[in-house]
C-alpha cells in the first residue's frame, strides 16, 4: 500500500482518528493492529500468515490469514479465536452463501455465525440471556466484529456503494451465538451435528438472516403443535422473503420449550418436519391476481416453486421453505421461561447455511 | 514506530480482459424492461423512450426493439431472448 500511516504511527493514540481517516472502521471504535498483535493472532489460527483465505466480494481485496488477523486485532480477538474466526471467513465463500450478494443486496440479511462444540464453553461464547446482541461475551463480539471488518476492509462493504441494503438491521455489525449443547435435550442432534459434525468437535454455521423475530407462548396450551404454529406463523410473513422465494431459515428455541418439545415425544426432526408442514401461505395472498400476475400463463410464474405447487390455484398452500431440513433449529438463549425466535433468511437467493468444523 | 498490518488486503490479481469487438456503428438497439407492473415498469418504458430518440438522433440507430420480462427476478425465456439476436447493443433495467 502507498499510504504513509503503513510506515507506522508514533503514538497508539494516533488509531482512532486514524482508522476514522483512513476509512478502515465502520464507525464503531477499533483497536491498532499492530504488528506484534497481528503476529500473535496469526499463530493462535495454527496456519502460516500468507495462506489465502480467498477474495472478499465485492471489491474483491485477498484476505489472507495475516489480513484476517489484522482485522481480528482492530476487533480486540484472542489468539484463541482465531480459529472460529477463520473457519467462518472460509464458510461465507462458499458458493452458496452467495456473498457479494448478501453483501450488496437491498434486502437486511446479515451474516450469523453460530458456534458449537467444545469451543461454546471454552471461549466464553454467548449462550444466554441476551444471545443475538447485548450480551457480554467477548468472543462473540470479538468473533463478529471480526469477521464484519474483514468485509468491510477487503470486500468493500460501504452503505450506499455498492451495498443497497434498505434497511438492513444491527446483525450486520457482527452477531456470533453459541449452541446451548449442554441445554439440548438429550436425544436431540445439535446444528453442527446435523449437519455432520460430532458434537465433540468444534463448528462454525454461517447464516444470512433477518434480525430476530420474537416469539412468546402467551396463552398458548402445552399442545406442541399448537406452539410450534404459533413459530410457523412468524416464518410465514407475507413480507419476508422465505414467503415468496422459500429457502431457509432459522428457528432458535430456549432451553426450557426444547426441552418442553422433547418431553412431549418430539425429536428434532419432527420440531423441523411440522414447522415446514404449517408454514405455509395461500398462494392468492402472496400473488393476488393483478398486473404482476393477470393471467395463468405459465410466463408469470415463480419458477422457483417446485413443480407441485399449481400455480393456477390461489388457494395452493406454499411453503416457506425449500424441505424440513431448511429449517436450521438451533437451542440457545436464556434458560429461563419458554421461548422461540424466527430468522428468517434471504430466501433462494443464497446466504444458505454453511457448516465447517473448527480445526 | 509502531509498526501497523494494513487490514484490507490487496486486490485480486485479475487476469487482463478482451472487451467484445465494438460494432463500427449502431443499427438496432435493444430495450429490455424487467417487470411491466407498477412497481418499475412505467418509468423504464420512459426511459427507454428517452434513450430511443437519443439513440437515433445522435448515433445514427435506425431501429429499436423493446420487450418486458413477465416477473421482475426471473430470467427472460429463450424465445424473448431471441427478439435480441440482431441487435449491436441492448439497454436492460428498471426505475421507479
Amino acid at each position: 500500500m502507498t499510504t504513509a500511516w503503513t510506515d507506522g504511527i508514533s503514538s497508539l493514540d494516533e488509531w482512532p482518528e486514524l482508522s476514522y481517516r483512513i476509512g478502515v472502521t465502520d464507525g464503531l471504535p477499533t483497536f491498532p493492529p499492530t504488528r506484534d498483535r497481528v503476529d500473535a493472532l496469526v499463530a493462535g489460527s495454527g496456519r502460516p500468515a500468507g495462506d489465502v483465505i480467498g477474495a472478499i466480494p465485492p471489491a474483491d481485496h485477498v484476505a489472507t490469514v495475516e489480513v484476517i488477523a489484522a482485522n481480528a486485532a482492530m476487533a480486540g480477538a484472542l489468539p484463541a479465536h482465531m480459529p472460529c474466526i477463520v473457519a467462518a471467513a472460509e464458510a461465507m465463500l462458499d458458493e452458496r452463501f452467495n456473498l457479494r450478494g448478501v453483501q450488496c443486496t437491498t434486502h437486511g440479511c446479515a451474516p450469523l455465525v453460530v458456534i458449537s462444540g467444545p469451543a461454546v464453553e471454552r471461549l466464553g461464547v454467548a449462550t444466554a440471556e441476551s444471545v443475538f446482541g447485548a450480551h457480554t461475551s467477548r468472543a462473540s463480539h470479538a468473533i463478529g466484529r471480526a469477521l464484519r471488518l474483514v468485509l468491510w476492509n477487503c470486500g468493500g462493504a460501504r452503505p450506499g456503494e455498492p451495498v443497497k441494503e434498505v434497511f438492513g438491521h444491527a446483525g450486520r455489525l457482527g452477531v456470533v451465538i453459541g449452541e446451548a449443547g449442554a441445554a439440548t435435550p438429550a436425544g436431540w442432534p445439535t446444528l453442527a451435528e446435523a449437519r455432520g459434525v460430532p458434537r465433540d468437535r468444534d463448528a462454525v454455521t454461517v447464516f444470512a438472516c433477518e434480525a430476530p423475530q420474537s416469539v412468546a407462548f402467551w396463552g398458548a396450551p402445552d399442545d406442541p403443535e399448537v406452539r410450534l404454529d404459533r413459530v410457523a406463523d412468524v416464518m410465514r410473513a407475507q413480507g419476508n422473503n422465505n414467503t415468496h422465494t422459500m429457502g431457509e431459515c432459522l428457528v432458535a428455541l430456549s432451553p426450557s420449550e426444547a426441552r418442553h418439545l422433547a418431553a412431549s415425544g418430539l425429536s428434532r426432526p419432527a420440531v423441523q418436519e411440522m414447522l415446514y408442514l404449517r408454514a405455509r401461505r395461500r398462494l392468492g395472498d402472496l400473488r393476488p391476481r393483478g398486473p404482476l400476475r393477470p393471467s395463468d400463463d405459465p410466463a408469470y410464474f415463480y419458477e422457483w416453486w417446485p413443480d407441485w405447487i399449481d400455480q393456477t390455484d390461489d388457494d395452493a398452500l406454499v411453503p416457506a421453505v425449500w424441505g424440513p431440513e431448511s429449517v436450521h433449529v438451533v437451542v440457545t438463549g436464556a434458560d429461563s421461561i419458554p421461548w422461540a425466535a424466527v430468522c428468517p433468511g434471504w430466501g433462494h437467493l443464497g446466504g444458505l447455511a454453511i457448516t465447517r468444523e473448527v480445526p | 514506530m509502531i509498526e501497523l498490518v494494513d487490514p484490507r488486503g490487496t486486490p485480486e490479481p485479475r487476469a487482463a480482459g478482451v472487451l467484445a469487438p465494438r460494432p463500427a456503428r449502431l443499427t438496432r438497439v435493444g430495450f429490455l424492461v424487467n417487470e411491466p407492473g407498477r412497481v418499475s415498469g412505467p418509468s423504464f418504458g420512459r426511459y427507454a423512450e428517452q434513450l430511443d430518440g437519443w439513440f437515433r438522433d445522435r448515433l445514427g440507430v435506425t431501429d429499436t426493439v423493446t420487450g418486458f420480462k413477465p416477473v421482475l427476478s426471473r430470467r427472460a425465456d429463450d424465445a424473448l431472448l431471441d427478439r435480441y439476436d440482431e441487435c449491436s447493443a441492448v439497454v436492460n433495467g428498471l426505475a421507479k
